[in-house]
């Protein structure tokens, strides 16, 4: 059974990993743009980042039969900085027409701010008015519940907002309900310390039967694990789960979310 | 899954996990300046977070990251003056002298 990851910065990965997430059944991979680890300079610094996802990352992932489809954006976190953010927004643009384009993200809060909410909320105003999707990154930790409230309180306010165009990610037991019950789709993050863990993921899913719910790994440059997923997969068979489920949290679902983008094929030739 | 299959699955493994936790305690207690750590708002909020463990009540997860998080409703001010940018896993009197 395939499967797609639709969260996982392969800009951190080695080469290697591609193979064995095509090994594994992963057929195609969501990449948000994020925070590299240190602050970047200058907007530059993510015009050429912006190049690696649309022109390099879809190469290396296609020498592994993997589609590569990617979100364009000023990450949460280098967002307090409220000019170099509003440069970088100016580049985005350009970059939202390209093949393996599907939207704005990873969009959202770290900690909190008002000059993060500030720059949030000018990402939002750029995808409506480009008709693109949104994916979300909320806070870690202590911030998490605070963060996705105030998320969700800002995508309340705009009546223009396609709420099935947004992926809210890196939910937890503790903010899966407001999420999904706001209509919103929900991802969670399987990692092995901070996030979700698989058997909690897989709590999550019978808690919310799998609707509007898809699973990513978040491999990055931190502790990650780039085969989270097929993790997730054997957890929900050994609980006995159906095929259907599984596929419904770890390839419809996505399928469905990103296809809204029009960039990807039919599911048939994924 | 029936209960007792749910136990005998993931028993071993969260047996470990319980040993890591009291030896993590005792790492800590054993320590010299184990006083000082006794005010701070990580080891507070953990050990109210076993008394949720011990209890009958359901929704342990949800209690847990309730007693865990930032409980504020405004945002900071800005996320340079709030402990290096970092989360540290627990709200406490860092967080609060950079709030509101």
């Amino acid at each position: 059974m395939n499967y797609i990851d639709p969260h996982i910065h392969m800009v951190s990965r080695t080469t290697d990993d591609y193979e064995k997430l095509a090994l594994s059944g992963c057929v195609a991979v969501g990449e948000p743009a994020f925070w590299a680890g240190f602050d970047r300079s200058s907007a530059q610094g993510f015009f050429d980042y912006f190049r690696q996802l649309t022109e390099f990352e879809p190469k290396r992932a296609n020498q592994f039969g993997i589609r590569h489809y990617t979100w364009i954006c000023m990450n949460p976190k280098e967002s307090e900085d409220v000019q170099l953010s509003r440069d970088v927004i100016q580049l985005i643009p350009e970059f939202l027409d390209r093949p393996n384009v599907v939207g704005v993200g990873e969009i959202g809060l770290n900690r909190v701010t008002k000059n993060e909410i500030q720059i949030f909320e000018e990402q939002v105003d750029l995808a409506i008015k480009y008709k693109k999707l949104i994916m979300v990154h909320t806070p870690h930790l202590e911030d998490k519940k605070k963060g996705t409230r105030i998320i969700l309180d800002v995508l309340k306010n705009r009546s223009d907002l396609v709420i099935e165009k947004v992926l809210i990610d890196h939910i937890e037991e503790h903010t899966a309900a407001m999420v999904l019950d706001s209509g919103y789709w929900g991802g969670m993050t399987l990692y092995p310390f901070s996030k979700i863990s698989v058997p909690r993921a897989v709590d999550v899913i019978e808690r919310f039967k799998g609707e509007r719910l898809m699973a990513n790994s978040g491999g990055d440059w931190g502790m990650s694990d780039p085969l989270s997923i097929p993790k997730l997969k054997l957890e929900m068979r050994l609980r006995e789960h159906s095929s259907r489920m599984i596929e419904l949290v770890t390839f419809t679902n996505a399928f469905q979310f990103m296809s809204q983008s029009g960039k990807l094929p039919l599911k048939a030739e994924l | 899954m029936e209960a007792h299959k749910i136990l005998q699955r993931y028993f071993v493994e969260n047996r470990s996990r319980l040993i890591d936790i009291a030896a993590y305690l005792d790492r800590i207690g054993r320590s010299n300046d184990f006083d000082q750590v006794k005010e701070d708002f990580r080891w507070i909020a953990f050990k109210k977070s076993l008394q949720v463990l011990l209890s009958e009540e359901q929704n342990k997860v949800e209690k847990i990251q309730e007693i865990l998080s930032d409980p504020t409703q405004e945002p900071l001010e800005s996320a340079k003056n709030s402990n290096g940018q970092s989360a540290s896993g627990a709200f406490g009197d860092q967080n609060k002298s950079d709030c509101c």
